[in-house]
């Protein structure tokens, strides 16, 4: 686990780097172990639009298709107010 | 400010932005060099000039140099003044992008701050009025800053030619709350506005109905409403656009928004919405990314006692921000992961002690 006052304060490591190098780790769940289960080591090149002072992140179209995935969808459940009678169902 | 008048050095364009608020609340000049020094067109560009005029014309005494090529600027923040300011914003913007900066200084303004802007209501870069509205005011009213506070979009301006105009009204505070935000809560409402200006109205209902397609699924408690304006407050182009935002239990808002481009359907554009907001909502924390550097600035210059505050992993604006803020006021925040005993969480616990900021400006008064 990153040690985030470290890397932000006592190192000068650019921004980009530092969550670039947090995209490394495993973004998958825990449970899922089987060593035939691809997990993605680097992202696609951070899309910069010229790097423009932007308020809004960049939002990658490609990157919400997970969303088209049922399973990802539910996923999420358990942050709403209904998700907690369900969560027991899906465990 | 009675603190050291060091100057603040920074190179480059990006967070200039902060870096001029952290000056003027400080009150230490800014110098930043190396703004586009190797582009094809070096220098400051036009917005950023614009808002250092508008930055000059909100404060009083403010002395701003550029130099010949645009590459280096000085700024002698003067005292935050606020009152009635018009300003007009180049088109290459949206109005977010200079309400951003504004929003952090108003409420330590000498009289309350009444500023209208005209320009692009919403783009895809920065935070519409919308949600400027619905979301970062709320986060405003934490910290104490809510009597008066108000933004009414008196008309709506789309790229590329813009014709809206936002009315800003900002109370003044002594001085901060300190913050608690620690309980994310569960999420149990959602609200949208969906707006379209010169295109078929019908384009508003289409966006609510694929974005209930997705969000239907969660929660019942959703109202999206289709805010219509017509004739002369639609602005000068045609455009659409969803924004939306769920709100915790707590009162944590997360929101997301899609605005219309070219040859991309209505439908689509709902979609990319509703999924960036589930995206937003998966980040976790109390605070939205968009909002991290506003409430962080508020803990900072808070009273003086420990804040503390959830969040998601930052970005990278908000690496810079928080190394800005070291460099600035040399105040440090804590992080240490939320939920120690969960490893698969990446929530965050920001903490830091206020540096007790009063308005003097108001004082004065």
């Amino acid at each position: 686990r990153k040690n985030w006052s470290k890397v932000i304060y006592s190192t000068s490591i650019s921004p980009r780097d530092i969550l670039s190098g947090t995209a490394a780790p495993p973004t998958t769940p825990k449970n899922l172990d089987d060593e035939e289960f691809f997990t993605q080591v680097s992202t696609a090149p951070i899309v910069t639009e010229g790097d423009f002072d932007m308020s809004k992140e960049f939002v990658n179209v490609d990157d919400l298709r997970e969303w088209e995935d049922e399973a990802m969808l539910d996923s999420v459940r358990g942050l709403f107010i209904t998700g907690t009678s369900l969560e027991g169902e899906f465990k | 400010m009675a603190q050291s008048t060091a100057a603040l050095q920074f190179s480059g364009h990006l967070g200039l932005r902060h870096r001029l608020v952290l000056a003027i609340v400080s009150g230490k000049p800014l110098r930043v060099d190396k703004i586009r020094p190797h582009d094809q067109n070096p220098g400051l560009r036009d917005y950023e000039v614009s808002l250092l005029r508008l930055l000059e014309r909100i404060t009083n005494g403010t002395v701003i140099e550029i130099s010949v090529t645009g590459t280096a600027v000085l700024v002698k923040p003067g005292i935050i003044a606020g009152g009635s300011v018009t300003h007009d914003c180049p088109l290459s913007r949206s109005i977010g992008y200079f309400l951003e900066p504004v929003i952090m200084l108003a409420p330590f303004s000498k009289k309350p701050l009444q500023l209208t802007l005209r320009g692009i209501t919403s783009d895809d870069r920065d935070l519409s009025a919308d949600l400027t509205r619905t979301v970062t005011l709320p986060y405003l009213q934490l910290f104490g800053v809510s009597d008066g506070l108000e933004l009414r979009i008196k008309k709506r301006g789309c790229a590329p030619l813009g014709g809206g105009e936002v009315q800003f009204l900002c109370p003044i505070v002594k001085q901060l709350k300190t913050l608690h935000f620690v309980e994310r809560g569960k999420i149990k409402r959602i609200r949208g506005i969906s707006h379209a200006v010169r295109v078929n109205p019908q384009f508003s209902n289409r966006m609510i109905e694929a974005a209930r397609s997705v969000l239907n699924r969660y929660i019942p408690d959703i109202y999206l409403y289709s805010d219509v304006y017509k004739g002369e407050d639609s602005g000068k182009s045609p455009g659409y656009g969803l924004s939306l935002l769920a709100e915790t239990t707590t009162g944590a808002l997360h929101s997301a928004e899609a605005i219309s481009q070219p040859g991309v359907a209505p439908e689509d554009i709902a979609l990319q919405a509703s999924r960036a907001l589930l995206s937003e909502v998966r980040h976790g924390g109390c605070v939205d990314r968009a909002h991290q550097m506003l409430v962080l600035l508020m803990m900072v210059l808070g009273s003086e006692d420990v804040g503390r505050c959830r969040m998601g992993e930052p970005t990278e604006r908000t690496i810079q921000f928080l190394r800005d803020v070291q460099t600035c006021f040399g105040t440090t925040f804590k992080i240490v992961p939320a939920d120690p005993m969960d490893r698969s969480s990446t929530e965050l616990m920001f903490s830091c002690y206020g540096i007790g900021y009063v308005n003097a400006n108001r004082t004065l008064a």
